[in-house]
C-alpha cells in the first residue's frame, strides 16, 4: 500500500469502515511509515477530541420553549383536524339545486346574463322603435287603392321562392342562374312590351300579386325576378290598362331584398297583369328610383283604363307603395338608384324614350295615388274624429272615384254610419231645443 | 409519528424530545447562531406538524428530520452568505485582550477547575473549528458526528456518491487538525510533564 492511499483510506480506518484484510495491510503500512502514521495519530486525535467536544460540552438541550411552541401547534393541529373531520357529518347540508344557486356557484355567468338581457332589451326597443329593421316585416296594408284586373293565367303558375331568399341587384351582386319557369306561360313579347313603356312612359314591371295582400308586394317583386329568371329579360313594367309581359331567356342577376323593397308598386289594369318593376334584366334593367318607380295606377290616375281585378292584388299596391317610401326613407334604395345610373347604356330605344318621359309621368302617378292614399286616410280620420258630415262626404267621395274597390263597401258602411249619426245629432239637438222651449214654457 | 397521526400528542412530543438535541446541535453548529437556530429546530417541527397526515410509516423519521433540517439549513445559508454571523469572530477579539491565544490559556490550566476550563476552552475551540469549515465538509462532519447518520446516508442527502462523502470528511479532518493541532501537541506535552 502507498502513502497516498493510507490518505485516502483514512477516514474509512478511522470510522472503521475498512475490510479486514485492507485493515491490516493498512496496519502494516502505518506501522512501518512514520509519516503515515503521525497522520493516523494526529487526525485520530482530532476527531476524538471534536467528537468529545460535540457530545459533551458542545452538546446542549435546545431551548424549553422551542419545545413548549411546538407541542402548542401540534395540539392546534390535532383540534383543527378534528373540527374539519367532524364538519362534514353536521355541516354538509345539501346544496340546493336551483337556477340562483347554480348562479351562484358560477359566479361568471352573471356578467354573461347581464350582458345577454341588456343586448335583448335594446333589440327589442329597435323593434319597437323602428319595425323596419326586421328583414320580413311589411307595412300592413289597410287601404285598397283600386281593383287589380285579372291576371292571365300563366302568371298564377309562377311560385313565389321562399321568404328567406335574398337576391342581389343587377349588376351588384353575382349572378346567379334561377329556377326557369316555364316559358309558354307567359306572352313574351318584348317588342310589346317596349312599345309599351315607351308609350305610357313607364318603367317595365313583371310580377304578378299574390293572393296574400300582406305579403303581395314582396312576392310580387320576387315573382317579377322569377320572371326574368325564366326568361333572361324581366318584363317591362306594364303602363296603365296594358299587360306586361315577359321574355323568355337566360338566367339573369336577382335584386336584393332592400331593392325588392325599392322597386316601384304594380301597375294595374289593362288585360289584368299585375305588373311590377323589375331591375334585374340586362338589356331591360331600368333600376327605379325609390319613388317613381311605383307605377301605381289607381284608378284615379287612370280610372276609364282600370277594369275589376281581385281586391287582395290591389291592396299589394298600397303595400308596395309603402314599402317604397320606408326604403326610400331608410336609404335602401341606393344600389337601384345606381343602378339605375348605369341603365341607360343597356336599354333599347324604346326604353330610352320611356325613361326620358317617365319620371314626370311617374311622379304624376304617384303624386294621385298618394293623395287618393291622403283621401282615404282623411276620411278615416274625420270618421275617427266624429265629424260625421266631413267624413260621410270624404267616403262618398271615395266611392264615387273607387265603387268596385273592396274597401267601398265599409266606406259605404261608414257613410251610413256617418248619416245615422248626423241624424241622431240633429234628433238630440232638436230635444235639447225642445226641452229648452219647453222650460220656457214653464216659467 | 403513526400514534400523532392518530391524535397522540404524548407521542408527538416523544418524537420531539428523542429527536430536538440532535437536531439543535446540528443546527445551532451548522449556522452558527444561537437564535437562528433556535428558529430553525422549531421550523422543523412545524412542518413535521403540517405535514404529518402526509407522512408515510415506510419512511424513517429521523431521516425526514434532517431533511428537514438540512433544506432549512441550506436556504438559511443562501441567505447569510452576504452578510455572514461573526459571533465567533466577537470572541476572537476579545481574545486580544489578554494577549493570549486560546489554546496557551487552556495549556496553561491545571487541576480539576483548570482541566474543566480546559474542557470548556477546547469545546469551544473545536466549536469555532468546526464552524470555520466549509458548508459541504461541515455539513458531512456533523451529519456523520452529531446526527451519527452513516456514509451511505449522508450520501443520500446530499446526492453525492460515498467516496465523495468520505473525502469530504477527510478533508474536514484536515481542518480540523490544522486548527486544534496546537492544541493537541500542548495536550501532549501536558500530559507527559504529568506523567510520572
Amino acid at each position: 500500500m502507498k502513502c497516498s492511499e493510507v490518505s485516502s483510506l483514512l477516514v474509512d480506518f478511522l470510522y472503521d469502515e475498512m475490510p479486514a484484510a485492507e485493515r491490516r495491510e493498512f496496519l502494516a503500512h502505518v506501522e512501518g511509515c512514520a509519516s503515515c502514521s503521525a497522520e493516523v495519530k494526529a487526525t485520530s486525535s482530532t476527531l476524538g477530541h471534536a467528537r468529545a467536544a460535540l457530545r459533551g460540552p458542545l452538546a446542549q438541550d435546545p431551548p424549553a420553549r422551542v419545545r413548549a411552541r411546538v407541542l402548542e401547534a401540534a395540539q392546534a393541529a390535532l383540534a383543527a383536524k378534528a373540527s374539519d373531520s367532524a364538519k362534514p357529518r353536521t355541516a354538509r347540508a345539501p346544496e340546493p339545486e336551483g337556477f340562483f344557486a347554480r348562479l351562484w356557484r358560477t359566479p361568471w355567468l352573471v356578467p354573461a346574463l347581464g350582458a345577454a338581457g341588456v343586448a335583448t332589451v335594446v333589440l327589442l326597443v329597435r323593434v319597437i322603435k323602428n319595425p323596419q329593421v326586421i328583414p320580413d316585416q311589411k307595412p300592413a296594408v289597410t287601404e285598397t287603392l283600386t281593383q287589380p284586373p285579372a291576371e292571365p293565367p300563366g302568371l298564377h303558375q309562377a311560385q313565389p321562392r321562399p321568404e328567406t331568399e335574398s337576391k342581389p341587384l343587377a349588376g351588384l351582386a353575382p349572378k346567379r342562374t334561377q329556377p326557369k319557369m316555364p316559358a309558354a306561360e307567359f306572352d313574351h313579347n318584348s317588342d310589346a312590351e317596349s312599345k309599351h313603356a315607351a308609350s305610357a312612359g313607364k318603367p317595365h314591371l313583371a310580377t304578378r300579386a299574390r293572393d296574400n295582400p300582406v305579403t303581395a308586394g314582396r312576392k310580387l317583386a320576387r315573382s317579377a325576378d322569377e320572371l326574368s329568371g325564366a326568361g333572361g329579360e324581366a318584363p317591362m313594367l306594364a303602363p296603365l290598362g296594358q299587360a306586361s309581359v315577359g321574355k323568355g331567356g337566360g338566367a339573369a342577376s336577382m335584386p336584393s331584398r332592400k331593392d325588392e323593397e325599392s322597386l316601384g308598386a304594380v301597375a294595374k289594369a289593362g288585360p289584368g297583369t299585375v305588373a311590377a318593376e323589375s331591375p334585374s334584366t340586362n338589356r331591360w334593367a331600368e333600376p327605379p328610383p325609390p319613388r317613381a318607380v311605383a307605377a301605381p295606377v289607381a284608378s284615379a290616375a287612370a280610372p276609364a283604363a282600370a277594369q275589376p281585378a281581385p281586391a287582395k292584388k290591389a291592396k299589394a299596391f298600397a303595400n308596395l307603395d309603402e314599402m317604397q317610401k320606408s326604403a326610400a326613407d331608410q336609404g335602401l334604395s341606393r344600389s337601384a338608384e345606381r343602378e339605375k345610373a348605369k341603365a341607360p347604356m343597356r336599354l333599347p330605344p324604346a326604353e330610352h324614350a320611356a325613361q326620358a318621359e317617365g319620371p314626370a309621368d311617374k311622379k304624376g302617378a304617384n303624386k294621385e295615388t298618394l293623395s287618393f292614399e291622403e283621401r282615404v286616410r282623411k276620411a278615416e280620420k274625420l270618421f275617427a274624429e266624429k265629424k260625421w258630415a266631413e267624413a260621410a262626404a270624404a267616403f262618398r267621395a271615395l266611392i264615387a272615384q273607387a265603387p268596385s274597390n273592396p274597401a267601398a263597401k265599409t266606406w259605404r258602411e261608414r257613410v251610413a254610419a256617418a248619416d245615422q249619426a248626423q241624424e241622431q245629432a240633429r234628433a238630440a239637438k232638436a230635444r235639447k231645443a225642445a226641452s229648452s222651449d219647453d222650460a220656457l214654457d214653464g216659467l | 409519528m403513526a400514534a400523532y397521526q392518530k391524535g397522540d400528542l404524548a407521542a408527538f412530543a416523544e418524537l420531539v424530545a428523542r429527536h430536538e438535541k440532535r437536531l439543535w446541535n446540528f443546527l445551532r453548529r451548522f449556522v452558527r447562531d444561537e437564535a437562528t437556530a433556535e428558529d430553525l429546530l422549531q421550523e422543523v417541527f412545524l412542518r413535521v406538524v403540517k405535514s404529518a397526515v402526509q407522512w408515510q410509516p415506510s419512511a424513517k423519521v429521523s431521516t425526514w428530520l434532517f431533511t428537514i433540517a438540512r433544506n432549512l439549513c441550506t436556504d438559511q445559508a443562501r441567505r447569510a452568505e452576504f452578510r455572514r454571523a461573526e459571533s465567533l469572530d466577537q470572541v476572537k477579539a476579545g481574545e486580544g485582550d489578554s494577549g493570549l491565544r486560546r489554546i496557551d490559556r487552556v495549556a496553561a490550566a491545571s487541576g480539576d477547575a483548570e482541566t474543566e476550563v480546559m474542557g470548556r476552552e477546547i469545546a469551544s475551540l473545536v466549536d469555532r473549528a468546526v464552524g470555520e469549515l466549509p458548508v459541504e465538509q461541515r455539513e458531512v462532519f456533523l451529519m456523520r458526528e452529531v446526527m451519527d447518520m452513516s456514509f451511505a446516508e449522508i450520501a443520500a442527502q446530499v446526492g453525492a456518491s460515498e467516496p465523495t462523502v468520505k473525502s469530504r470528511m477527510r478533508y474536514a479532518l484536515q481542518r480540523l487538525r490544522s486548527k486544534l493541532g496546537e492544541l493537541h501537541e500542548t495536550a501532549g506535552a501536558a500530559a507527559a510533564e504529568g506523567t510520572p
